[in-house]
């Protein structure tokens, strides 16, 4: 996988265009995944997951070849997501939950002639616990645990992606585990 | 009871598997022990449980072309960019060639000039010729640049003439050189004589001031 993906980087630096559009495929699932868990809304999930990747293009010359180009992705992806988070604006989307209610979306304020399929509804409802329970973490757990459990990535990986020593990205997730616990606790 | 917070940072070195064995076997003798423990242990791992069995996400449909339609069209600057860091000899003298070039160029379609230092000339506008009329005597060297020439009197100099014709009459005189430059490569090797006779100059002056 990895001397896959480094034979392919090496084509985009020479200008092939097309050979980006792999990367791209290869890790289009996992960068929105992440951004998705860090913002909570696929609209600007997809904007940011969008934008990482042509952060990762315009800059592949500095991705340092030696290491893994999985990290360095999710390092944009995360870097791009906790500004997202900071400058939010008010802007409104569908999928923003309406404030007052539980669970509600714009969604649900615009009529539909068209069902959601069956095995999507029941999926978002078994999810939405967790979702919204990782929404609520501050940004600094929110990034540790995703990397985590989303990702599934090791300590070491998550202390490259954020930049932090590996001893605090421990102490962030004990934190956003123990906040986790007490919010499922209290559903 | 309230236990020792050792414990808990114990479960979550366990969870991350991170713990030595004693560790491991410290937590288990005491959540035996503790029911409080015991419970909040079993909730971090149904936590953690519900984390990892969040189902996978996938990209929205046409992700990867919204992405390579997003991409900046520099591509072509950016190669350039780079192959000239690669060939710094080359690139310096493409760049001196060009400028050089340019230069010759520019200095050949200038405008049209004229000069001379003295005399009355006259220019006829339908024809494009500038006439040293009869009986006129011209003192110095004449340059036409982008006209016709023609010679009814005097010139006491040499005569050039840039991207035009000259025509004596008979009653025209020079008394220097008559030189006509038509091409572009002759305004260069012109151009090229002329600065090599002007450093030429410039040391048989300064020898002459020794």
């Amino acid at each position: 996988m990895d001397a896959i993906v480094k034979r392919i980087v090496l084509k985009v630096r020479k200008g092939d265009h097309n050979a980006f559009g792999e990367l791209v495929e290869l890790y289009k699932d996992r960068v929105f995944a992440l951004t998705y868990r860090m913002l909570g809304n696929r609209q600007e999930a997809e904007d940011v997951a969008q934008e990482a990747f042509i952060r990762a293009y315009t800059n592949i010359d500095r991705y340092q070849i030696d290491r893994k180009f999985s990290t360095w992705l999710y390092r944009i992806a995360t870097n791009l997501s906790i500004d997202r988070m900071r400058k939010k604006k008010p802007d409104y989307y569908l999928d923003a939950e309406v404030s007052g209610t539980e669970g509600l979306t714009m969604y649900s304020q615009i009529s539909t002639d068209e069902p959601l399929p069956e095995e999507e509804v029941v999926s978002l409802e078994a999810q939405e616990g967790i979702h919204q329970a990782i929404l609520s973490l501050p940004a600094k757990y929110r990034s540790a645990i995703t990397l985590k459990y989303i990702q599934e990535l090791s300590l070491k990986e998550i202390s490259e992606i954020l930049d932090l020593p590996v001893g605090t990205v421990k102490t962030r997730i004990h934190r956003g585990r123990e906040t986790l616990r007490k919010k499922l606790r209290e559903q | 009871m309230k236990c020792p917070a050792e414990i808990i940072v114990l479960m979550h070195e366990v969870l991350d598997e991170e713990a030595t064995n004693e560790q491991r076997r410290e937590l288990f003798d005491h959540l035996q022990t503790c029911d409080d423990c015991k419970e909040h242990y079993e909730e971090l791992k149904k936590t953690e449980s519900f984390l990892l069995s969040s189902p996978s996400m996938k990209a929205p449909d046409g992700f990867t072309s919204k992405v390579m339609d997003q991409l900046p069209h520099e591509k072509r600057t950016v190669w350039m960019k780079r192959w000239m860091k690669s060939h710094p000899f080359v690139t310096a003298a493409v760049l001196f060639l060009v400028l050089m070039a340019g230069s010759v160029y520019s200095s050949w379609t200038s405008e049209d000039q004229l000069s001379a230092l003295s005399g009355n000339l006259r220019f006829e506008q339908d024809t494009n010729t500038v006439i040293v009329p009869e009986g006129e005597v011209i003192e110095g060297d004449l340059t036409v640049k982008n006209r016709n020439l023609e010679i009814e009197g005097q010139v006491k100099g040499d005569v050039l003439v840039i991207n035009g014709e000259q025509y004596m009459a008979s009653a025209g005189q020079v008394t220097g050189e008559i030189e006509e430059v038509d091409h572009i490569l002759d305004w260069t090797w012109y151009q090229i004589k002329n600065l090599l006779q002007d450093v030429g100059n410039l040391f048989s002056s300064e020898e002459e001031k020794k």
